[in-house]
């Protein structure tokens, strides 16, 4: 049985999460509860396997898995080596915490609710860590399908304002998905193969055809349009603050930095990155990166939500893997990647946080966060380390990637890279300190009375008001949270670990990198 | 007030004029290329020489499907075909979700019906001859899946016409299904489950996962295995798609008939 499964430890990593969302509808038929805990254990065997594979990894470096025993060309593979294996780690430990976080949020919901949004957020986690292990073209297409797929109805299921940003997300990412798959066919024209590895043989004889630069081409557009990079983020912000509050974390945290992931491998582990066609491509992504770290800051500082905020934030961050993966040469990579494992952190932590604060209070706006550390001590201690690791400041796992970067850049001779950086940095640092603000000196709240417990007392005045909204999605903070804990220890779990995954992944940096020394040092 | 109001309008157009001028680049892009695609038919371009050669040549030996494409599809890369049939399923629980937003209805078909004489009786008539014959073609469709072109989702759609033809004309005053969308789902995951069990079972018993030659099954040649493996995910397929098109045809249903009494 052991046997079994090490030697299929891949596609167990992969699948289980899919047979969590199938099993969820029938075990809810019994017990809505009972269907929550059921996609919440097969989400956490993910995680445990995903774990174990990176040990056996570390130990005995690449592992390829060949479906249906057909070899690679003709079959397809999964192909992992040591940095897919500690983004799966990543992924699945997110998406295991976030299945747990969403439980308060569906405590006396209805079967169909329960069983429809466990299933949809399975799925989406199946998805990511597909993208993730695939060594197949056309897989990576069907896994992105599944991904956007359940990214949409996720978003959707944030109520009236959700649907409408999720259409939208749904038209734009129509496109982006249809750029990538017009690009795997005018490749395999070229090629004639849908593996990666095979690909990366093929494809040098035929890197300077037109056929091959429109390829590229299309898979920038395509996955900048996933990833949210600068000029072809119009969807995202709107997404990212609709979403539901329980799969945002995933959602903002994880679900864009996975095309970044495959953008990198696209570049580096498919085409050659170092030859002079491909270059010209990687100008024009550092150019919008470096465009959109600038942008999405400058916009962050003019949000008054706290979540749109962070969505802005996020076309920043998205920037500096961009950024990383323009740089080129190891210190280059090394900090996309690292940036890709720290922002997901970051990102889940202050969107647990958020839909903490919503799910007690059901505020969002900042201004309205005035003495807010009082009554939720803990979840503000999470906001301040993620807050801080954002800026870069040194022990936390942001600074890591900023240092990273500023480091390739400079090995490069781009200095204007390293300006753009410290200007970002700079502006992160104004908007997050914009929010401590609020939250830890704002005495005043709009109404003119103090700090939060008093703002409740004008709010409950206004309850019945929005009692009569339909679709209300969020029927705990209607009645108000009432327990010994400042929010239901669900929910406290999700934030205090990844806020300790914030501090860890800065302490054991070193390790980090020794670990995916290899997998970067193969393609520079 | 106004002035800036027209300003952002016109910031609005500006955005307009460049996204389509980038879009016509685009397109302008895929134009230039067109003629240096390789020639259908043309034996010495790439994807003709490379993975085609072995598919063509060894596949049907190896699958034991005298089709070629659907070796391809349910043997070579069957773990895509997994992945279709759960975006099927995933797109059937998510439009449940996002329209539905009361529970315990059932079908009502009276929407189609609100004209007395819907279908006339030569449709009523007809019916319920065609109905069966539909169900029967579907079985045929499914069951010939892995020797002619077909399969799965042609089998589950037309089950799903045979449904929503029955649910339209039958009359539903005397034998009312009670279907409600969470049993639907509940049908699609079933039809996925078997899928997905079919690569598990290979999986327990030693092989990789669709290595359908690892069924537990007795054949006489690890080929013949391969038929059934090949059945037996089109089963799922089937049941899947036909689950999901019935839970989709029912969410739409429920809200048109939701938005008809508010």
């Amino acid at each position: 049985m052991s046997n079994m499964i090490i030697s299929n430890l891949p596609v167990l990593v992969v699948l289980l999460p899919l047979a969590g969302a199938l099993f969820c509808p029938v075990i809810s038929y019994f017990s809505r509860r009972a269907g929550r805990l059921t996609v919440i254990a097969f989400a956490g065997t993910s995680f445990v396997l995903s774990v174990v594979q990176l040990l056996r990894i570390t130990d005995v470096g690449k592992i390829s898995y060949h479906f249906g025993g057909w070899e690679p060309p003709f079959g397809i593979e999964f192909s992992l080596d040591s940095l897919s294996a500690v983004l799966l780690v990543l992924i699945s430990g997110t998406g295991f915490v976030s299945t747990i976080y969403s439980l308060p949020f569906f405590r006396g919901k209805s079967r169909f609710r329960s069983f429809g949004y466990y299933s949809v957020l399975s799925l989406l986690i199946c998805g990511l860590l597909g993208m993730t292990s695939t060594g197949d073209v056309f897989n990576l297409y069907v896994f992105l399908e599944i991904t956007s797929l359940s990214g949409y109805a996720l978003i959707a299921m944030g109520g009236d304002k959700g649907v409408l940003s999720s259409f939208r997300y749904l038209m734009i990412g129509t496109i982006g998905a249809s750029f990538y798959l017009l690009g795997i066919a005018f490749i395999y024209g070229e090629t004639g193969t849908l593996n990666m590895y095979d690909m990366s043989g093929l494809v040098g004889p035929v890197l300077s055809s037109g056929t091959t630069m429109v390829a590229m081409a299309f898979f920038v557009v395509g996955f900048g349009i996933k990833m949210a990079l600068f000029p072809l983020h119009g969807w995202q912000p709107a997404a990212y603050t609709n979403a539901h509050p329980g799969a945002a974390p995933l959602i903002a945290g994880v679900m864009g930095k996975v095309p970044a992931y495959a953008m990198l491998r696209f570049f580096f582990y498919v085409f050659n990155a170092n030859t002079q066609y491909v270059e010209r491509f990687l100008v024009v992504v550092g150019i919008m990166s470096a465009l959109g770290m600038i942008y999405g800051s400058l916009k962050a500082i003019r949000q008054t939500d706290f979540r749109s905020m962070l969505a802005y934030s996020s076309i920043a961050q998205i920037g500096y893997v961009g950024l990383g993966i323009a740089i080129t040469g190891y210190y280059g990579l090394m900090g996309a990647v690292i940036h890709i494992i720290g922002h997901s952190m970051m990102k889940s932590c202050l969107f647990f946080c958020s839909g903490a604060i919503r799910y007690r209070y059901g505020e969002t706006a900042m201004e309205r966060f005035g003495q807010i550390y009082r009554k939720m001590p803990v979840t503000c201690a999470a906001i301040v380390i993620a807050a801080l690791s954002m800026v870069g400041v040194p022990p936390l796992a942001g600074f890591f990637s900023k240092w990273y970067l500023a480091l390739g850049a400079a090995n490069m001779g781009e200095y204007i890279f390293i300006f753009v950086l410290v200007i970002s940095s700079l502006l992160n640092a104004v908007y997050f300190f914009r929010l401590f603000e609020n939250m830890f000196m704002n005495k005043n709240v709009a109404d003119g009375s103090k700090g939060i417990g008093a703002y409740l007392a004008v709010k409950a005045e206004k309850k019945a008001e929005r009692d009569s909204v339909p679709f209300k999605e969020m029927a705990a903070t209607k009645e108000g949270y009432k327990g010994r804990l400042e929010i239901p220890p669900a929910m406290l779990f999700a934030v205090i670990v990844s806020a300790l995954g914030i501090i860890l992944a800065g302490l054991f940096n070193a390790q980090l990198v020794e670990i995916l020394g290899p997998a970067i040092r193969e393609v520079v | 007030m106004n002035g800036g109001r027209s300003k952002r309008l016109r910031e609005k157009s500006v955005f307009k004029i460049v996204g389509i001028v980038l879009l016509m680049v685009l397109v302008g892009l895929m134009f230039t290329i067109v003629d240096r695609l390789p020639v259908i038919g043309n034996p010495d371009s790439a994807p003709n020489r490379h993975v085609s050669d072995y598919y063509i040549e060894e596949g049907p030996e190896l699958t034991h499907s005298p089709n070629l494409v659907t070796g391809v599809l349910a043997d070579f890369r069957g773990f895509d075909t997994l992945l279709e049939t759960t975006v099927m399923f995933l797109a059937g629980v998510s439009v449940a979700m996002i329209l539905s937003n009361r529970l315990k209805r059932h079908w009502d078909a009276g929407i189609f019906r609100k004209d007395e004489n819907f279908g006339g009786y030569e449709v009523k008539v007809i019916m319920p001859i065609l109905i069966p014959v539909i169900i029967v073609y579907a079985f045929y469709v499914l069951m010939h899946g892995e020797v002619s072109l077909g399969g799965g989702f042609q089998a589950g759609a037309l089950l799903a016409m045979a449904f929503m033809l029955y649910i339209m004309f039958a009359d539903l005053g005397k034998n009312k299904f009670r279907i409600t969308q969470h049993f639907t789902v509940c049908v699609a995951a079933c039809g996925v489950f078997i899928y997905f069990l079919t690569g598990f079972l290979c999986m327990i018993n030693g092989g990789r996962f669709l290595e359908y030659e690892a069924l537990p099954f007795s054949a006489e040649h690890g080929a013949e295995l391969h038929a059934t493996g090949i059945l037996m995910i089109e089963t799922g397929v089937t049941i899947g798609v036909m689950a999901t098109i019935i839970t989709i045809l029912e969410a739409v249903v429920e809200r048109n008939s939701l938005n008809g009494r508010s």
